[in-house]
């Protein structure tokens, strides 16, 4: 008798050393994300979403703010004109958003961002000074600062088994003014294991050269609208694997031209000239899957372009996704891009097309380009916040050489930067 | 277009269950009450640990050997298990339930350390080799439980079922977890009864409620008490003691399901579970041990959403 109390008391002991154990364990379960995560956990579940459950709306409030760094390499001395500004554009960037719940079926969004470039940009290209020679760049004189400020507002509403929302935004520079309108439904079928999506947009711009006293060719005023539609579907096939696809034809119509370069015809810059009309496909292609065992997710995603200007365009880019310790993780990523030039395109003219067409703007050419990408991104709680940070830096390099085609003629003035981005998330 | 209120009830998953259901029809009300039975009874075949051609029979019959397939319903259970898993940093534990053979509260005798030892390395979610669809555990001494929330599962699963089947006002009650179909006819709320852990037998207050879940969870009924320190059955997975904690929790929320975990976990808190439950923002009662019942529901219409 007295031997068992001597053993429940040397057992009693332990038993507070485990209690002061299990108060080392005890890590608070932090309650707001357990509350979001265990809600969708049971709304996934066979049944529990039933119709009087709107798609569940935003729960929190969240802001997001984004700096980022855009610089271009200066063009090389070979393919410069002599005497030409060689330093290109940089950017900074500050992005806001912020997006709170109005109810429980509204969410309401604001981004703005501002943008502030400095630098010089491609003018035209010129034949080099023997035949045997590549063609140079030359370059506008640099800019002192421009600016751009973009702002749009999102309302979204949500219903019992998708999400209706409608945007509206402009963009002002000095020279330049848009404003777009967009609206865009979801709907989920086959308890949200299939995703169908369409979008209906416009975008309505309008421009006002500046320098057209020194530029006389520059037009005063021009405009141009765009239009686009686009449908898609994603499907869930099985618990770690998604396949999104998209299709998107875009309509722009009016000023399409760029009224600050110049294409070199039989040695003479001339205003650069494209066709009033644009019709534009893409077909986007998404796959993930998760590998469970290395907490890991693999993004392959696949764009095919296709234009009536005769530019083809591919692109693939492969991301993985790795978590680290829960709480931090680690995306490298990888993009392609070729592209196949406009049918009126030349890097220059000897003598002027029959359709009037001329644009020797690197953006038309034949090029191809690899982009290399790190973000890396940690998530943390404090004051009684859930904050998300990140930092990313790509490396962006285009090359006629690149290109899946062969391409005889490199445009001098083919852009490559570097990218360097870094963000802070508050839910609240 | 009288509907008159019929009540049924019924023993399943080892506890008194009752139906509360507003008919324009007797017959109707039975035809809603077979396919809500039926309903329960196919849960409890399938997710029963005790039976060995359940899924979780089959699951725990394969420990230590090859991986087992398992549906799409018993997958986002899994996900499910998984996720309250992760939620509540390894407190939430559906491979934890091995631990009761180490505490015999009948003995009042503490269990030796050793038994505890040797279970666990048995315990522990982390060490499940769940990929879907195929679960395997990875040696012969683990087992899994879904008893912590089939039951509110169920509850869920049968208030949606008889909503589809037309239902507009009635209650599912499966063993103190509730879930609403809809309001009385007319839109006034069911009162729901919040027990008193010091004396069980009448309810210490009423809560309205119009839609979700309730659940409760208490750590009042099996008990011992040892030179002085009280040992309640609510185990911490990673330690295999037990918690010091609430006597009881009762959450209200949008689904039955969502109260039961919250009600579980927030009692594996231990001695934060009050603060846990304040910041969870849900609305709640609670009772410490020998304290009176404290009601946190928020807006007085408790109108848990």
């Amino acid at each position: 008798m007295s031997r068992r109390r001597a053993q429940n008391k040397a057992a009693a002991r332990r038993a507070r050393q485990r209690r002061r154990q299990a108060k080392r364990l005890e890590r608070q379960t932090q309650p707001r994300t357990f509350l979001h995560a265990i809600t969708s956990g049971a709304l996934a579940l066979p049944g529990l979403a039933d119709r009087a459950s709107a798609e569940s709306a935003p729960l929190e409030m969240r802001a997001d703010y984004k700096y980022s760094q855009y610089s271009e390499d200066s063009l090389d001395s070979g393919k410069a004109a002599p005497g030409s500004e060689r330093d290109r554009y940089e950017i900074d960037i500050h992005q806001f958003r912020f997006e709170a719940p109005v109810g429980d079926r509204w969410g309401v969004g604001l981004e703005l961002a501002h943008e502030t470039m400095t630098g010089a940009t491609p003018w035209y290209v010129t034949p080099g000074a023997t035949p045997a020679d590549d063609p140079v760049q030359v370059m506008t004189g640099a800019t002192i600062d421009e600016a751009r400020t973009d702002a749009m507002l999102t309302g979204t509403r949500y219903l019992d088994r998708g999400t209706l929302s409608g945007s509206t935004g402009v963009s002002i520079e000095n020279d330049y003014l848009a404003v777009n309108l967009g609206v865009n439904g979801e709907r989920q079928f086959n308890e949200k294991n299939t995703t169908v999506s369409a979008g209906i947009g416009g975008s309505f711009d309008q421009i006002e050269p500046v320098d057209t006293d020194l530029f006389p060719t520059r037009p005063d005023k021009e405009n141009k609208q765009t239009y686009n539609l686009s449908l898609g579907a994603s499907q869930v096939l099985g618990r770690a694997t998604t396949i999104q696809s998209s299709l998107k034809y875009q309509l722009s119509d009016g000023f399409l031209s760029d009224p600050y370069k110049l294409a070199f015809v039989a040695n003479i810059p001339e205003t650069d000239e494209r066709p009033d009309q644009r019709h534009q496909f893409s077909w986007l292609t998404r796959f993930r899957h998760h590998f469970t065992r290395m907490g890991g997710t693999l993004h392959l995603d696949y764009k095919l372009g296709v234009d009536d200007w005769g530019i083809n365009a591919h692109e693939f880019e492969l991301a993985w996704y790795q978590t680290l310790f829960e709480r931090i993780r680690l995306i490298p990523s990888l993009r392609y891009y070729s592209q196949s030039q406009a049918d009126f395109y030349a890097p220059f003219y000897v003598g002027p097309r029959s359709d009037g067409y001329r644009s020797s703007d690197y953006r038309l050419s034949p090029y191809g380009a690899f982009a290399y990408r790190l973000k890396a991104a940690a998530r943390f709680q404090t004051w009684q916040l859930l904050w998300d940070a990140n930092v990313s830096f790509e490396r962006y390099e285009s090359a006629s050489d690149l290109a899946i085609q062969s391409v005889e003629v490199e445009n001098p003035g083919l852009v490559s930067y570097n990218l360097f981005s870094v963000g802070l998330t508050a839910r609240f | 277009m009288s509907a008159r209120l019929q009540a049924f009830r019924f023993k399943a998953m080892g506890c008194p269950c009752a139906l509360q259901l507003y008919a324009e029809s007797p017959r109707r009300a039975r035809h809603w009450a077979a396919a809500a039975r039926g309903e329960i009874a196919r849960l409890e075949r399938k997710y029963s640990r005790y039976r060995g051609d359940s899924i979780v029979g089959r699951i725990n019959a394969g420990a230590g050997d090859a991986p087992v397939r398992v549906d799409p319903e018993t997958t986002s259970l899994l996900d499910y298990a998984e996720t309250c898993f992760r939620q509540s940093e390894g407190r939430f534990d559906i491979t934890s339930g091995i631990l009761r053979r180490a505490w015999d509260f009948r003995s009042e005798r503490l269990p030796h350390q050793d038994a505890i030892d040797a279970l666990l390395p048995h315990v522990g979610w982390q060490r499940v080799e769940w990929c879907a669809p195929e679960i395997r555990l990875p040696d012969t001494g683990m087992q899994i439980d879904l008893g912590g929330f089939v039951k509110e599962y169920a509850a869920d699963r049968v208030a949606q079922l008889l909503r589809e089947a037309g239902c507009q006002s009635g209650i599912v009650d499966l063993g103190g977890d509730l879930a609403v179909i809809g309001p009385h006819p007319g839109g006034a709320p069911w009162r729901v009864g919040v027990r008193d852990a010091n004396a069980p037998d009448r309810p210490a207050g009423l809560v309205p409620v119009t839609s979700g879940g309730v659940a409760t969870s208490g750590d009042y009924e099996r008990c011992m008490v040892v030179d002085g320190v009280r040992y309640g059955h609510v185990l911490d997975p990673r330690t295999g003691w037990p918690i010091e904690s609430l006597a009881s929790v009762t959450v209200f929320a949008s689904r039955c399901l969502i109260a039961g975990t919250a009600s579980t976990i927030a009692l594996l808190q231990g001695e934060s579970a009050a603060r846990w439950l304040d910041d969870l923002g849900l609305p709640h009662t609670r009772q410490a041990h020998g304290g009176p019942v404290e009601a946190h529901l928020g807006d007085t219409s408790a109108d848990a959403a």
